[in-house]
């Protein structure tokens, strides 16, 4: 609905009446994701590779989150270099920071705190994540929330229909009380990666391609970011992406070495995203598996421009 | 592999079966291999394969033959040896084949294979000494031997039988001097360049920092750079397994991001989530979520019938 009342902020150049809603740096008109909290955290996990990193918020809901997990990553079948400092999303396998696919790491919040959970992978290690909590809601909530409505300077916007001086901090649509996760256009960058026609067969019982993309992000600090692939026109899908077979084989429970997956990890120089795909031929019963077409994919990446080793909430 | 060679038969004469013992239980455009229980007899055959493109003397990374079950008669096993024919361009088998020469490379191997299922048996060693005949040419033919392993019994039996008139057959595949993986070059995007800082626009630094000097990673919003705004968010009940639609109503994919609710705890997961293989969430609950984007919709599917909020925002992804 148009509105013709509230603020708003054109870039350079543009005339702030007619700037389109895309091209518009800030209008009241919509609602922006607000940063509550944000810390970078360490963990070791016990000796089964487990453990559970606790969080508390007041929000009295369950709130938006982003979770990285900082490594090194390496992946010898493509490159023998390896990458320090590097940091992952949370959400799906990565070939670069848990080869063998076993366990990983999971985040989930409720009403009371933010979670974020090692699981069956990395044995007595010490782990590093950088947490995002939003004030934004995951879930419907019309409530009182706990969160401390102190601040009574800055500025701040309502949703229409709200109250401004009491209504709730997820009802605003923009305060200075909170960060917003920033990005640049220039940074959005789009490339494809092609991996060729393969199957594995009785000749070759597990083949494995893969190939990937630098994006280059000129920031000089690993920033919080997003990646995207096109597996066909028109269609996005969010990276992690992560497909394995899972079949029975008689003498073997549950084979699951047939894998498709688009993954990405960033650094102080580069967003890298690999394109990952790998067969087996199931022996000795001699189940053939799938055959992979030459696929072309395309790459989209949204680097933010918020510092994964930058300042935590408060410093 | 892509970077293997496959050959099939080409001809009728190709294809080979002998019932042991005669009885005018042979000829050609048929291949059999096992062990017939009805009749107490091993079943034996032949393929071979033409024009095959392999330089004398080349070195084999690997090579088997995958035998099609058009139909498989029993339930057992099958027990299985090939040999290659020690020739330098076999002729077809419109003459017997099975006196011919064999390599003195061999291989063993045992399956049960269902009806339609190929199973394999490796014959790298057999090619590797038919190509190194001195008189071997490439495009040259080659054919194989394959029989009972000997150890079949009416307890143990079961063959196939694979027509040539009935595709697809059983088929010859090798790699030679070629990698089994690829690596295709890896590609690099240049970084951008930047807008320069303005003297003009809106900047919030962090508590306590100037906001004349405060860098980039000082500030909570300038805007010398964009944010995602939000056009539409909401809760959805998904059905599992079933992709939810939610239209957008943009002209351009815009970007999304949603949660789903775990169906064992109530906790909230980011999507999209893919749990490695067997292996099971800290809820024990094995949901999968994905989030796919195209012109008219944000789709979500969640393995599970379960909650999801999402959030569509106005920004598009475009490069």
């Amino acid at each position: 609905m148009a509105e013709n009342h509230g603020m708003k902020v054109s870039p350079a150049g543009s005339d702030v009446k007619t700037v389109t809603d895309i091209d518009t740096r800030f209008t009241s008109k919509f609602p922006y994701m607000k940063v509550y909290k944000w810390d970078t955290v360490s963990f070791t996990t016990n000796g089964s590779g487990n453990y559970t990193y606790t969080i508390p918020h007041d929000l009295g809901y369950a709130p938006a989150f982003d979770v990285f997990v900082k490594g090194t990553a390496a992946f010898s079948f493509l490159t023998g270099t390896t990458y320090p400092n590097s940091w992952f999303r949370i959400g799906g396998a990565n070939r670069w920071f848990n080869q063998d696919e076993a366990g990983g790491f999971f985040a989930y919040s409720d009403e009371d705190n933010l979670y974020i959970q090692a699981i069956d992978g990395f044995k007595s290690v010490s782990i590093t994540a950088k947490f995002y909590l939003y004030v934004d809601p995951i879930e419907e909530f019309t409530s009182a929330s706990n969160i401390d409505l102190t601040g009574d300077y800055g500025m701040k916007v309502s949703k229409t229909g709200k109250e401004v001086r009491t209504g709730e901090e997820y009802d605003m649509r923009f305060s200075t009380k909170y960060k917003m996760l920033q990005y640049f256009k220039e940074s959005i960058k789009s490339e494809t990666l092609t991996l060729p026609e393969m199957w594995a067969s009785f000749v070759d019982h597990e083949v494995e391609e893969a190939t990937y993309v630098d994006f280059l992000h000129g920031l000089g600090y690993p920033p919080l970011f997003h990646a995207y692939f096109e597996p066909s026109a028109d269609l996005l899908r969010e990276v992690p992406y992560h497909e394995t077979d899972l079949f029975y084989a008689p003498g073997i429970l549950y084979y699951d070495d047939v894998v498709y997956e688009v993954s990405a990890w960033c650094d102080a120089t580069r967003i890298r995203v690999t394109f990952y795909r790998r067969s087996s031929w199931v022996v000795p019963d001699d189940y053939a598996n799938r055959t992979f077409s030459s696929q072309t994919i395309t790459i989209r990446v949204v680097p933010f421009a918020e510092n994964l080793e930058g300042l935590d909430y408060g410093e | 592999m892509a970077n293997e060679i496959v050959l099939f038969p080409s001809d009728s004469n190709d294809m080979f079966y002998e019932f042991e013992g005669g009885g005018g239980l042979s000829g050609t455009g048929r291949f059999n291999v096992g062990y017939s229980y009805n009749t107490s007899r091993k079943l034996k055959g032949a393929l071979r394969f033409r024009s095959v493109q392999i330089p004398q003397g080349s070195g084999i990374n690997s090579a088997g033959i995958s035998m099609y079950a058009q139909e498989k008669v029993g339930n057992k096993e099958i027990y299985v040896k090939i040999w290659g024919i020690d020739e330098d361009n076999t002729g077809d088998f419109g003459s017997y084949p099975l006196s011919r020469t064999k390599t003195d490379a061999n291989n063993t191997h045992n399956s049960n294979p269902s009806t339609g299922q190929y199973f394999g048996i490796g014959c790298g060693s057999s090619l590797q000494e038919i190509v190194g005949r001195g008189g071997w040419s490439q495009g040259n033919s080659l054919g194989f031997i394959i029989e009972d392993n000997g150890t079949s019994t009416a307890d143990s039996g079961g063959y196939i039988y694979d027509h040539f008139n009935d595709a697809p057959n059983s088929y010859l595949e090798y790699r030679i001097n070629a990698e089994p993986n690829f690596k295709p070059t890896p590609k690099e995007v240049a970084a951008p360049t930047f807008p320069s800082t303005n003297s003009y626009g809106m900047k919030i630094s962090y508590p306590g920092y100037d906001v004349d000097e405060a860098t980039d990673a000082q500030t909570y919003f300038t805007t010398r750079k964009r944010c995602m705004k939000v056009v539409a968010q909401g809760k959805i009940d998904t059905t599992g397994g079933v992709v939810y639609n939610i239209a957008h109503g943009q002209s351009v994919k815009p970007f999304a991001r949603a949660w789903f609710k775990s169906i064992s705890s109530g906790k909230r997961y980011q999507i999209p989530r893919y749990l490695p293989g067997e292996y099971q969430d800290p809820d024990a609950d094995t949901t999968n979520a994905q989030i796919e984007i195209d012109a008219t919709n944000v789709k979500i599917r969640t393995d599970d019938s379960t909650e999801v909020y999402y959030y569509i925002y106005i920004d598009e992804l475009k490069a």
